[in-house]
């Protein structure tokens, strides 16, 4: 039985498609048979950042619509034979989605996959909702900076009151991952500290993705940034999915680098 | 058929201006719209002019707004006629005289502990997100945290096991004797009986544990000493 994850913020561009990417991506070099979702109907960028936009054929909505079936509709990735990409429609609006298109969408899905994980628009609207609804689980990607703190905290809420598991007086397993982490900035007072977020937000920590060159030329090169391993937010990613399935590693990345001597000498 | 006691909120309106009423009622729907919900209430005629069609259209416009109408009190005689067809019961004359100042603000404690029965007790386990709304008509605890954006509102006390960092509005119904307290204080907005203090840059007791009550309309916050 499938896994269902979805990845979700609230507030726009804190990194919910490059968290959905990366986490999948590293769910499938670990063995598990993953599909990712895009439920950004409109505005579809998860097959960017995936690199198969150029093989998008039929997407969510047709098969929601039955209008394809999901062999013709999920794609392949290139580099990982586990992993599969379920693309959003981009002339489509987030209407098209309902509860009882999305359920047979993600029971079909559930019978061959171990883990479906959803990659939410930004929002609290219809879209938002409908990639949480069915969530076992819930990744809950926030900058430290206050209005993404407190959008979290409201989607935070949000899952626990709209969510199927809600409905059936359970609740969703959440994990804190932070993004766009820069210590140095965090040491100057110009942004929230993990134990500040961790303090607001108050669900356990999963991990935490230092703000990277590497986050930026992997999406445009439509490469997930766990395939950067030499990459501090590709280990970083890495990482957290080691953490999600049950590995006990320590959080790195939450000090400044301190510059080696040939770098202070010369200039970093 | 059994009998008991019920405390039953009244309604005593100063004047009969319906805009004026509904000025009012808009505004406190917006500031709890749980309140008036299906709330069962009487409307007071005491020293209220009024004739059939006046009668009528304060009755629309209160159960417009989703109070529960069951009755009216200290009715004149010209009215009483037509309370059935508004279905309204009549609930006599009032037991106690009219208040001889009806424009003081003051609420009156009788609303809430008529039968002196012990209020009703709600323990909350969880947090308070952003965004969310917990309204409780007694004393209301909440095990967990109120964040910044949340709102608790309850008729009796307030009291929070973990940080208060939202608003927390206690005695909304008029209990002057209501109280807020919290392990942890960093209110946006304490309010008792309608006697609020908003805390824009924070207050000397942010992080205490305080308890906060009604001293002669005035808040008066208290922290543990440490």
């Amino acid at each position: 039985m499938a896994k269902i994850i979805v990845v979700t913020s609230g507030k726009g561009g804190v990194g919910k498609t490059t968290t959905s990417a990366a986490f999948a991506s590293a769910l499938a070099m670990k063995g598990h048979k993953t599909v990712v979702i895009d439920f950004d109907v409109g505005l579809r960028n998860l097959d960017l950042v995936m690199g198969c936009e150029r093989r998008v054929v039929y997407d969510f909505v047709n098969l929601i619509q039955g209008e394809s079936s999901l062999s013709q509709t999920l794609i392949r990735d290139k580099k990982l034979e586990n992993l599969y990409v379920l693309p959003a429609s981009q002339t489509r609006d987030k209407d098209a989605l309902t509860i009882e298109g999305v359920e047979r969408v993600l029971n079909d899905l559930a019978e061959t996959f171990d883990f479906i994980v959803c990659d939410s628009p930004a929002g609290i609207e219809h879209g938002a909702q409908m990639a949480l609804y069915f969530a076992e689980e819930a990744i809950i990607v926030t900058n430290p900076e206050v209005s993404s703190v407190r959008d979290s905290d409201r989607i935070i809420g949000i899952l626990q009151s709209k969510s199927r598991m809600a409905a059936e007086g359970k609740s969703v397993k959440e994990h804190l991952l932070l993004t766009r982490y820069n210590p140095a900035r965090v040491e100057r007072g110009e942004m929230l500290s993990v134990q500040d977020v961790e303090e607001i937000l108050a669900i356990p920590l999963l991990g935490v993705i230092p703000e990277s060159e590497a986050v930026l030329k992997a999406s445009n090169q439509g490469v997930p940034v766990v395939h950067y391993a030499e990459s501090d937010a590709g280990q970083a990613y890495e990482d957290a999915v080691a953490r999600y399935l049950g590995e006990n590693r320590p959080h790195r990345f939450l000090e400044k680098q301190k510059k080696g001597f040939l770098k202070r000498v010369f200039g970093g | 058929m059994k009998t008991g006691m019920v405390p039953l909120t009244t309604i005593q309106l100063h004047s009969t201006d319906l805009n004026a009423l509904q000025d009012e009622l808009s505004r406190r729907k917006a500031e709890a719209p749980a309140l008036f919900a299906g709330l069962p209430c009487l409307l007071s005629l005491a020293d209220l002019p009024t004739d059939v069609a006046g009668l009528q259209q304060l009755v629309s416009l209160l159960r417009q707004h989703g109070l529960a109408l069951i009755g009216v009190r200290s009715c004149p005689a010209e009215l009483a006629t037509e309370l059935a067809s508004l279905q309204l019961a009549d609930f006599g004359q009032a037991s106690r005289p009219p208040r001889s100042k009806p424009a003081e603000e003051t609420p009156d404690k009788s609303t809430t502990d008529e039968s002196g029965c012990r209020r009703a007790v709600k323990v909350h386990e969880g947090n308070v997100r952003s965004g969310q709304q917990l309204y409780f008509d007694g004393d209301l605890y909440i095990i967990g945290m109120v964040s910044p954006g949340a709102e608790v509102l309850a008729t009796g006390d307030i009291h929070v096991l973990g940080v208060l960092r939202g608003k927390a509005l206690a005695g909304i119904k008029g209990s002057p004797d209501a109280i807020v307290s919290c392990v942890h204080f960093d209110a946006q907005l304490v309010a008792i009986a309608g006697h609020y203090q908003l805390f824009e840059n924070g207050h000397a007791l942010t992080n205490q544990s305080v308890l906060v009550r009604l001293d002669d309309d005035q808040l008066v916050i208290k922290g543990a000493e440490k």
